[in-house]
């Protein structure tokens, strides 16, 4: 949101010094919170009873300064697109995942196709307790062979992959799309995206079919008028199909400038890209890095040509990277982690679950090569530090957190690796763990492996 | 340019400084001077591309990742022959990371210079003198070795809040630039830029370093910091419009993606997914405006150097 907290604030009863001010009757004990709260896109003002025509209007012009929203694919498990409201994830979050798409082309030898094809449906792999699957697949029909794209999606149904994965259907051939989703109504609603159409090409798909439409144009001004004409028809389930632009990072950065910060409701679609048009196409690393690239900037379907796990993977990782909501701590489940292979010897470290803490330790506790237990207490997401002020990080707590995680019964001694900055927890900590031995590590996660080669030592003589 | 997207340019207040590495002897690399964010070439000029440095230790040790140790492995004996073959893969700098250093001993500093600068004379690139980061060694290495490559112009740190009152001196007094280290804060950033200068370093011959994690472990707190520290900059602060540098290749490989010998149906192949893994690390934060990057594998470099070859 563009409009500032005082702006929103001048505008309540608080700032117009009226009789309701600070009435409470929001839940926010003052006008100024609650008016920061809804800058925030944290609260809405249907909250406030008192609020003026003027300032729900503001909201609402400010409100429809987003792009559009588009669900497409499987009917039991659809995804979301487009939907953004900022430029920059620090300005509010990034709201709905880019969709990373693996295209397979009509040219290819069905062997490989349908290959690449079982390979990305059975392909999942979990991080930071996020299960991670291919959302999508794109069927491109590039060599004009109707039987050979029919006989494709006849194939997916047969395997029931329309019920999984969420299709972009792309060829030159209107017919073919129409059949194509008569054969999925069942299942899913496709992305269709007819090569080399005219207008009135596109208003007939979207009549016959209902689906959304990707839609191209030969210039970012004629793709605007397209838009508005189709509007005007009624078709507005629209993604625009942005090929071989040579500025392309500029290109997209303008166009979600354009919806943000000067409402061109004509490019408020969501956008797809191919990551191939930028690199050449042997070169799968190199397509990886457009990919990571077109996330990066704004593209909300990113269409790839090979699929690798050792690419997928760390695309797939960025995309988790870029997506997590900068405004919730990011933090990670309170429980005992076991690095590298531990015994009952392992050392024993604790800390807690502000998730960039747990990941600088876990990094550096995997650098030493020193298998050790990592014990996460719940602080809600603050750090040590933080957490220690706040009184969510305390001898009592870490005290249960040890009864509770039953490391007792992994390891045979009763050792303890405090933080460095909470070094004041010693004694507290050995009186509510008896017998325990509470050993204090540096300041700064970086000097851990060097700690740890030496712990042993430090352990025996303390 | 389109009628519909030109209303939508922003025009900066100011550039980033310009930091020049380097010297006439050698090869000058101009870092900065750009008016615009990433790649939007309609909001001002962007004269420099993204600058890649290619990290070679000072001592190849134990913990040095068998992945980069097969890569270099015909060069890992000689730092000379080392920099060469980075440069010729597409490494416009040099950057000798004090590496495998445990005491503090003047003859390695000795050594270091030397090799720091049989390296400049092989190969005419600028050089980069990078830290241990253990604050102790840093604080006795760094000023040392500046003054033994005094006037070549050098790019020396990371120095931070807790060590720059004993690099920073001798790093000016020796005509070098300097990398400021930050954890991840725009505030801390501008305030460690200010303490610099009141040494009485020029605000052109400092680089940021926001102290960035590796894909995956914390890259999006980093990713999200530059951008605000450019945005901030474009916005007329004077305290902030310096260049900045990540160590994408650092971060990469002390992560387990890249250093656990894993290959199965989920992760990958190990080497193709180490690779992707740096490349992916450092090409995120050349989007965020980044504008020098510290890599590692050769194929890493190779790869990025093509993309922002490519990349208008």
């Amino acid at each position: 949101m563009t409009i500032s907290g005082l702006a929103l604030f001048k505008l309540l009863p608080g700032g117009k010094k009226a009789p309701e001010t600070n009435c409470k009757e929001c839940g926010f004990p003052t006008c100024m919170a609650f008016a920061m709260k809804l800058a925030k896109g944290q609260t809405t003002i249907d909250k406030c009873v008192h609020a003026s025509n003027e300032v729900k209007e503001l909201l609402e012009s400010e409100g429809g300064k987003k792009q559009e929203e588009l669900t497409f694919g499987p009917i039991s498990n659809p995804i979301k697109i487009g939907g953004e409201t900022v430029l920059y994830r620090h300005d509010k979050t990034f709201i709905n995942q880019t969709c990373i798409s693996v295209q397979v082309k009509t040219s290819q030898s069905l062997e490989i196709t349908n290959r690449t094809i079982e390979k990305l449906t059975r392909y999942n792999v979990e991080r930071i307790g996020v299960s991670m699957s291919m959302d999508s697949l794109t069927i491109f029909n590039d060599n004009k062979d109707n039987n050979l794209f029919i006989n494709i999606v006849n194939d997916l149904i047969a395997r029931d992959i329309d019920k999984k994965l969420a299709l972009i259907l792309i060829s030159e051939d209107k017919n073919e799309l129409i059949e194509a989703n008569n054969l999925l109504s069942a299942s899913q609603k496709p992305l269709l995206y007819l090569k080399n159409a005219s207008k009135e090409d596109y208003i007939e798909l979207h009549n016959e079919t209902n689906c959304p439409i990707a839609i191209e144009s030969n210039n970012i001004d004629n793709l605007v008028k397209l838009t508005e004409e189709l509007e005007k028809s009624n078709v507005s389930n629209i993604v625009l199909a942005i090929n071989n632009d040579k500025n392309i990072i500029e290109t997209l950065t303008l166009i979600r400038r354009s919806i943000i910060n000067h409402n061109v409701k004509a490019l408020r679609f969501p956008i797809m890209t191919f990551a191939s048009d930028y690199c050449s196409s042997i070169n799968a690393t190199q397509e990886a890095i457009w990919a990571g690239t077109l996330i990066s900037k704004y593209s909300n379907i990113v269409i790839v040509n090979h699929f690798d796990p050792a690419l997928i993977y760390p695309l797939f990782t960025l995309r988790q990277n870029l997506f997590t909501d900068p405004q919730k701590p990011l933090q990670i489940e309170p429980k005992l982690y076991p690095i590298g292979d531990t015994d009952k010897d392992s050392p024993l470290i604790v800390t807690t679950n502000f998730a960039l803490t747990y990941f600088s330790v876990a990094s550096e506790v995997e650098a030493s090569n020193v298998p050790c237990y990592l014990l996460i207490t719940n602080s809600d997401g603050m750090s040590v530090l933080t957490a220690w002020a706040a009184n969510k990080f305390s001898g009592e707590i870490i005290a249960k957190a040890i009864k509770e995680s039953k490391i007792e019964e992994l390891i045979s001694h009763k050792n303890l690796i405090l933080p460095g900055y909470v070094s004041m927890l010693k004694e507290e900590i050995e009186e509510e763990l008896p017998g325990w031995k509470v050993h204090v590590a540096p300041l700064e996660a970086v000097e851990i492996p060097e700690y740890l080669k030496k712990y042993n030592l430090v352990k025996n003589t303390n | 340019m389109s009628q519909v997207l030109s209303p939508s340019k922003i025009t900066a207040k100011q550039a980033i400084k310009r930091v020049t590495i380097g010297t006439k002897e050698t090869k000058e690399i101009i870092l900065g001077m750009q008016s615009a964010m990433p790649f939007v070439n309609i909001d001002g000029n962007i004269p420099n591309k993204t600058k890649i440095a290619a990290e070679i230790p000072y001592k190849v040790t134990s913990k040095y990742p068998h992945l980069l140790v097969k890569a270099w492995s015909d060069v890992l004996e000689d730092h000379c022959k080392w920099a060469l073959n980075a440069k010729n893969i597409g490494a416009d700098l040099i950057a000798l990371r004090l590496e495998g250093i445990n005491e503090t001993d003047i003859t390695i500093a000795q050594s270091v210079i030397e090799t720091a600068k049989n390296i400049i004379n092989t190969t005419k690139l600028p050089i980069c003198i990078l830290g241990q980061n253990n604050r102790e060694l840093d604080k006795y290495y760094l000023p040392l070795i500046a003054a033994g490559l005094k006037d070549h112009n050098c790019l020396i740190g990371p120095v931070e809040e807790e060590t720059y009152k004993d690099i920073v001196p001798s790093l000016k007094d020796n005509n070098h630039c300097v990398i400021a280290r930050t954890p991840i804060d725009i505030n801390l950033a501008k305030q460690l830029n200010i303490l610099i200068t009141e040494l009485g370093i020029k605000p052109d011959r400092i680089v940021m370093d926001p102290n960035m994690g590796g894909l995956g472990y914390g890259l999006d707190y980093a990713y999200s910091v530059v951008e605000r520290i450019r945005i901030a900059a474009f916005d007329g602060d004077t305290m902030l419009n310096m260049p900045i540098t990540v160590f994408s290749g650092e971060e990469a490989w002390r992560t387990k993606e890249t250093k656990a010998d894993i290959s199965d149906d989920k992760w990958g192949d190990h080497t193709t997914r180490a690779i992707t893994w740096e490349t992916l690390t450092t090409s995120s934060m050349i989007m965020t405006g980044a504008d020098l990057v510290v890599m590692k594998h050769p194929e890493s470099i190779k790869q990025i150097s093509n993309f922002i070859k490519g990349i208008n």
